[in-house]
């Protein structure tokens, strides 16, 4: 392990704002994202989004089971990891004890 | 796919139907297109992410090399597209007429100009076949813009300068060259013109007609004969200027050539306008051939 840096965990705003859906519904399609975040994430870039953050490990997805109609594929239901849960705490206390005006 | 493509598709497909089923068409039509813009925008920020991941795999001299030829080849096509179109405006009476001109620059901006970047930009240096790909697909979006330019940009740039001029109240006698129409305005007059025994002008408007097929690939024949034949050790800058206007001026010479021949009945329209890029591309062949 020597000479190898450690990655450096990093959390976009996007992604924190997915963290913190994925945290309060425990179980989100990417669509229904875009509704619970009122427009603040949007239809196309999304699923890149979801995409990284699965490559990160901030979060799981699974496929739903496929519906009863001919043809359709089965929709993929996102959730958060316990990385993720950690990132979006320490990143959110960081933030707090940085700029504690903006903190949300 | 399965974790792109495939959740776009089936949330869609969920949006969709659920709006039928209550009856929503409006609503349905709706889902249905900002699902399209949002495929769309899925596959180009994928794409785009991929090709700055493979690039960042790069060496950094290729990507650097890279970086210079496409920056160079967009300095050279704007400053000749400026010297084409901006300097007969200086003596016009409506300067802002410039922007019908602009259109017709391109088709010889562009090939120039990137034979130019490539020359100075790569020019003197071994040319990994990484390199050579990336460059050649370059060429290749070129060429297509260059098509798209000719086929519907400059007919209408050209019918939009005559409806202005007649809306400034001038009387605009002239007849619309082959560059001003349409491909099926262009298959009409040549209709007519054999029709009515015209033979000259029905073999220059045929020739104008394989012209705008063959002209967009201008950029492809210089750039796989530049790639070709540039000197691989170092040179002075302005050898590789001088080379890269040597092999311009022989393709565009090779075009008059065609012209030439097909106007006089010697060759066959299509073979006098296809000329320059069947000479270019076998040189190509040839000279990659003796150097493997």
């Amino acid at each position: 392990m020597a000479g190898r840096r450690p990655r450096v965990l990093t959390l976009s705003a996007k992604e924190s704002l997915v963290l913190e859906l994925l945290i309060r519904e425990k179980e989100m399609y990417g669509l229904q994202l875009v509704a619970a975040s009122r427009r603040r994430l949007k239809r196309g870039t999304v699923y890149v989004t979801l995409g990284r953050m699965e490559d990160k490990g901030y979060i799981a997805s699974r496929l739903e089971a496929p519906p009863s109609e001919a043809g359709g594929l089965p929709r993929r239901l996102y959730q958060a990891t316990a990385l993720g849960r950690r990132v979006l705490k320490v990143w959110t206390a960081a933030a707090r004890a940085i700029v504690p005006e903006f903190a949300r | 796919m399965e974790r792109l493509i495939d959740p776009v598709l089936a949330d869609l497909q969920s949006e969709y139907g659920g709006a039928l089923r209550l009856g929503q068409v409006w609503r349905g039509r709706w889902v249905l297109v900002a699902g399209y813009v949002a495929f769309l925008k899925v596959v180009t920020v994928h794409g785009c992410e991929m090709a700055i991941q493979t690039m960042r795999d790069w060496p950094s001299d290729d990507r650097q090399a890279l970086g210079r030829t496409i920056g160079l080849s967009l300095v050279a096509m704007l400053a000749l597209t400026i010297l084409i179109s901006v300097w007969p405006m200086l003596y016009a009476s409506q300067p802002g007429l410039l922007v019908y001109m602009l259109p017709q620059a391109l088709p010889i901006a562009v090939p120039v100009g990137f034979t130019l970047g490539i020359f100075c930009g790569l020019g003197g240096r071994a040319v990994s076949r990484r390199l050579a790909g990336c460059v050649l697909a370059a060429a290749l979006a070129c060429s297509v813009v260059s098509f798209a330019t000719m086929a519907w940009m400059i007919p209408a740039a050209g019918q939009a300068y005559v409806s202005f001029e007649e809306s400034l109240g001038k009387q605009i006698t002239l007849t619309h060259g082959p560059l001003e129409l349409t491909f099926s305005e262009l298959g009409r007059q040549i209709d007519s013109f054999t029709r009515t025994g015209r033979t000259r002008e029905a073999r220059k408007f045929t020739h104008a007609y394989h012209m705008r097929w063959a002209l967009p690939f201008a950029t492809l024949a210089l750039t796989l004969l530049a790639l070709c034949v540039m000197p691989r050790r170092a040179r002075g800058r302005w050898m590789l200027g001088v080379g890269a206007c040597g092999v311009c001026l022989t393709y565009y010479a090779l075009l008059a050539a065609g012209e030439w021949v097909g106007a006089h009945g010697m060759m066959p329209a299509f073979a006098g306008a296809w000329l320059a890029n069947i000479v270019f591309a076998v040189a190509s062949a040839y000279t990659l051939f003796r150097c493997t």
